[in-house]
């Protein structure tokens, strides 16, 4: 009996206990706005379009496309010089023998892609778009 | 504070799940660009497969790369046995295969390529002189499969011509997204495989066709579930004289040369892109003859010319030429 007692009065106090307490509430609030902040962050946080640069498959640079600049890498074969005017970027200038690059003018859209072959470099516009598509055509062989 | 370990942890590992699933990739492989887009919690290793498998295809069918099969077959001598493997055998009968679907698809022109200055490792794109007549007849007599003599026994190929060549590259790029394809499907939610244009993917994505004249697109389409592979006379090509050659080679020896209503680019949508890709090929050559062909495989296929565009098959495409 004073075993069934005791359990009753556990009982008792664990169902008068409250789920959660003040600073259990504080606790979990402050975790989730950290996390949202950290995705906000990660996903979605620079909301303009930018253009990643690749050489050799490796990620080398991601360039905003919301500030025009010119610019030139030199440690890429080819010495590619690049160009950001109005949102949208080009190769205006490479030691390449086709200059297929060259030509494909300026992109701007997302999953647009500017591709030298001679010299493996690759530009791919990352933008949050409802407008985004793939390309067929163009760029088949060095 | 038991509770709010197990709500972080909880949040945590959603998190990692959202940021980890989806993988891109850029790289270079038969000559061309790829790119990868996997949804999947095994997308790096998924990709890394894709890729190695890629890479393990370009090792046996480039026409460049030394100690490749085919290019020991193309620089062996009359008789010379050149060992073979079953990708190669594969491969070349599924060569074989295509070739029966129109005469005019021939992995066997690799030579009047190269005489035309074509290959990928000699094109520069500007021609000084063009072959003659006699030169492209002597060619033809050894562009065929006639030339070449398989032992499976022995797992050896051997040529009965030292000029005779073979190019798998009409149709790999699309082999090779296919392949792609058969890796990741089972394992992913979404994916995306462009191999240099040819593309699948299992998402609803619209599609936009390259201007062959030109800067910006020429049509767009949805593509759902499918494959798309795209030939044009843009690219590889030279002007001689006034007059356009494009790196496609007819049957006649000559390169496929625009004419009134012939194709200058073509698109073809369906759910193989190896067929697609050989299709491709096939339309640039015979035009509107290929049309029982193209459709009657189930397949659809964009095709601009200089002046106008027509449709093969059921595949809307929202055009602006």
């Amino acid at each position: 009996m004073t075993s069934t007692g005791n359990s009753n009065e556990l009982y008792s106090a664990y169902r008068a206990k409250k789920a959660f307490t003040k600073w259990d509430i504080v606790a979990i609030a402050l975790i989730l706005i950290i996390v949202a902040v950290c995705l906000i962050f990660i996903l979605g946080g620079d909301d303009g379009a930018y253009a990643d640069i690749y050489y050799n498959g490796e990620l080398i640079l991601s360039v905003p496309l919301d500030e025009d600049a010119e610019f030139t890498l030199y440690d890429v074969a080819g010495e590619p010089t690049f160009s950001v005017i109005d949102n949208a970027i080009a190769i205006i200038d490479v030691d390449c023998p086709n200059q297929i690059c060259v030509h494909t003018d300026y992109i701007s859209q997302d999953n647009e892609r500017i591709v030298c072959l001679p010299n493996k470099i690759t530009v791919v516009i990352r933008a949050d778009s409802d407008d985004s598509f793939v390309v067929t055509g163009g760029v088949s062989y060095a | 504070m038991k509770k709010c370990i197990i709500i972080t942890l909880i949040i945590c590992t959603l998190c990692v799940c959202l940021i980890g699933c989806t993988e891109s990739a850029e790289g270079y492989v038969f000559g061309t660009f790829y790119s990868t887009e996997l949804s999947s919690n095994a997308a790096s290793s998924l990709t890394d497969e894709v890729v190695s498998v890629w890479d393990d295809l370009d090792n046996i069918f480039s026409t460049s790369i030394t100690g490749s099969i085919v290019y020991n077959i193309n620089n062996a001598n009359s008789n010379e046995l050149v060992a073979i493997d079953t990708d190669f055998l594969y491969i070349w009968d599924l060569a074989v295969s295509m070739s029966e679907l129109s005469a005019v698809f021939n992995p066997w022109y690799f030579p009047l390529v190269e005489l035309w200055g074509f290959s990928p490792d000699t094109y520069t794109g500007v021609a000084t002189s063009i072959p003659t007549d006699a030169e492209i007849t002597e060619t033809l007599s050894y562009c065929s499969a006639d030339c070449f003599v398989i032992d499976r026994a022995t797992m050896t190929i051997t040529k009965t011509d030292s000029r005779a060549q073979i190019d798998f590259g009409a149709f790999l790029k699309g082999y090779a997204v296919d392949v792609g394809v058969d890796i990741v499907q089972d394992s992913c939610d979404e994916y995306l495989i462009n191999v240099g244009g040819t593309i699948a993917t299992n998402r609803n994505l619209t599609v936009m066709v390259t201007n062959p004249r030109g800067s910006g697109y020429v049509a767009s389409f949805t593509l759902d579930n499918e494959a798309v592979a795209t030939s044009g006379d843009y690219e590889r090509y030279y002007i001689y004289d006034d007059v356009r050659y494009s790196h496609i080679i007819s049957t006649n020896g000559y390169p496929s040369i625009c004419g009134d209503n012939m194709p200058i680019s073509v698109t073809v949508v369906g759910a193989s892109a190896t067929y697609c890709d050989t299709l491709s090929t096939v339309i640039m050559i015979l035009g509107e003859g290929a049309t029982e062909l193209v459709e009657s495989l189930g397949y659809s296929a964009l095709v601009i010319t200089e002046d106008s565009y027509y449709v093969m098959g059921d595949k809307n495409f929202d055009v602006n030429w």
